[in-house]
């Protein structure tokens, strides 16, 4: 091989190992932006009582740990209707979050597994069509005196059931979480979708973005 | 002398899954049949015999979970719902559960996962 041909080849290998660095440096930079801008957002959520959040599914997971990192002291009943308690508690391990303030309200592991109706830190529902049972159990966290209830999520109750029956879970819901000092965060999982449209908006020249301005008016 | 055709239930309470998946294994040169939940699965099954179901973990009626002993046919759980791994270890303990395939999930991948459990003869 001759030298030149060599050289351009070395030049090329640095160029690409370049590239790989930089990209892993930008990675790790936007993660870190991340984890900060929900740093705010969840500052934000804490000042008001009820809260709709709407997340991205690219950033559903990430959202969702530094959402329990950030609340981590305070008493918490997460409501699951897309994973398992035991799913959630590996996640939440495996990130070296607590779960001792956390206490469940499963409303799918009854479906797929023999369990008890209730464990020291969890409540299984039948299934998330239980409404009545849901609400009842979501009620005697209520009067424990938890801090925050997260229900995750929204986007997924609809798999189940149409728009007007949630409202008949939700509506005296929200009135139940108002009696008390407990703050709630509804979770709302944005299509996958919504990651391709912004990776896209990226390459154009010009592109409204309706998200940030709804974004900032979800805070209600 | 030409094979046997490979039959396929979907069972899934999604139309939506339901006809993409069916379309899609159709074409690749699979009989497809369809249920709509684990009752209206077992039905059907006084009738066909499939080589595989492919039958959503979640769905209303009859819990899956008491769907299942009633069947002798391979089965591979498909899922929106996450679960942990030891969760689903467990699951594949079942004789008869032979993957769980997490939604949403590639058309192309969940082909080739279908050739390679009927490949296998599990």
């Amino acid at each position: 091989m001759d030298l030149k041909k060599e050289v351009l080849e070395i030049e090329g290998e640095i160029k690409k190992r370049i590239r790989n660095e930089l990209g892993i440096r930008k990675r790790k930079k936007n993660v870190k932006k991340k984890a900060k801008d929900n740093e705010k957002m969840l500052d934000r959520i804490s000042e008001k009582q009820t809260t709709l959040l709407f997340v991205p599914g690219v950033e559903y997971s990430e959202t969702i740990i530094d959402m329990i990192r950030h609340l981590n002291q305070k008493k918490l009943c997460y409501v699951t209707i897309n994973k398992t308690q035991e799913s959630l508690k590996d996640l939440f391990k495996r990130h070296k979050i607590s779960t001792d303030n956390i206490f469940f309200i499963d409303a799918i592991s009854e479906s797929i597994k023999k369990i008890p109706s209730q464990t020291a830190d969890c409540y299984f529902i039948k299934s998330p069509k239980e409404f009545k049972e849901m609400l009842k159990a979501v009620s005697k966290f209520l009067s424990l005196g938890v801090d925050y209830i997260i229900f995750d999520s929204l986007s997924n109750l609809l798999v189940y059931e149409k728009n007007y029956s949630i409202k008949k879970l939700i509506f005296p819901m929200i009135k139940q979480i108002r009696k008390y000092e407990t703050k709630a965060i509804f979770l709302v999982s944005v299509k996958e979708q919504e990651g391709l449209i912004r990776d896209c908006a990226e390459l154009m020249d010009h592109s409204f973005v309706t998200w940030e301005r709804a974004q900032s008016q979800l805070i209600i | 002398m030409k094979a046997k055709m490979k039959t396929i239930m979907i069972v899934d309470d999604e139309e939506d899954i339901r006809t993409t998946v069916k379309t899609v294994l159709e074409k690749n040169g699979y009989e497809v049949i369809t249920a709509i939940n684990g009752d209206d699965c077992l039905m059907k099954l006084k009738k066909e015999n499939p080589d595989l179901i492919l039958m959503d973990i979640m769905m209303p009626g009859t819990p899956v979970k008491e769907i299942i002993p009633k069947i002798k046919q391979k089965v591979a759980y498909l899922s929106v719902v996450r679960i942990s791994e030891a969760e689903k270890e467990n699951l594949l303990k079942s004789k008869n559960i032979v993957d769980f395939i997490q939604k949403p999930f590639d058309i192309d991948e969940l082909v080739k996962k279908v050739k390679r459990i009927l490949a296998k003869g599990l």
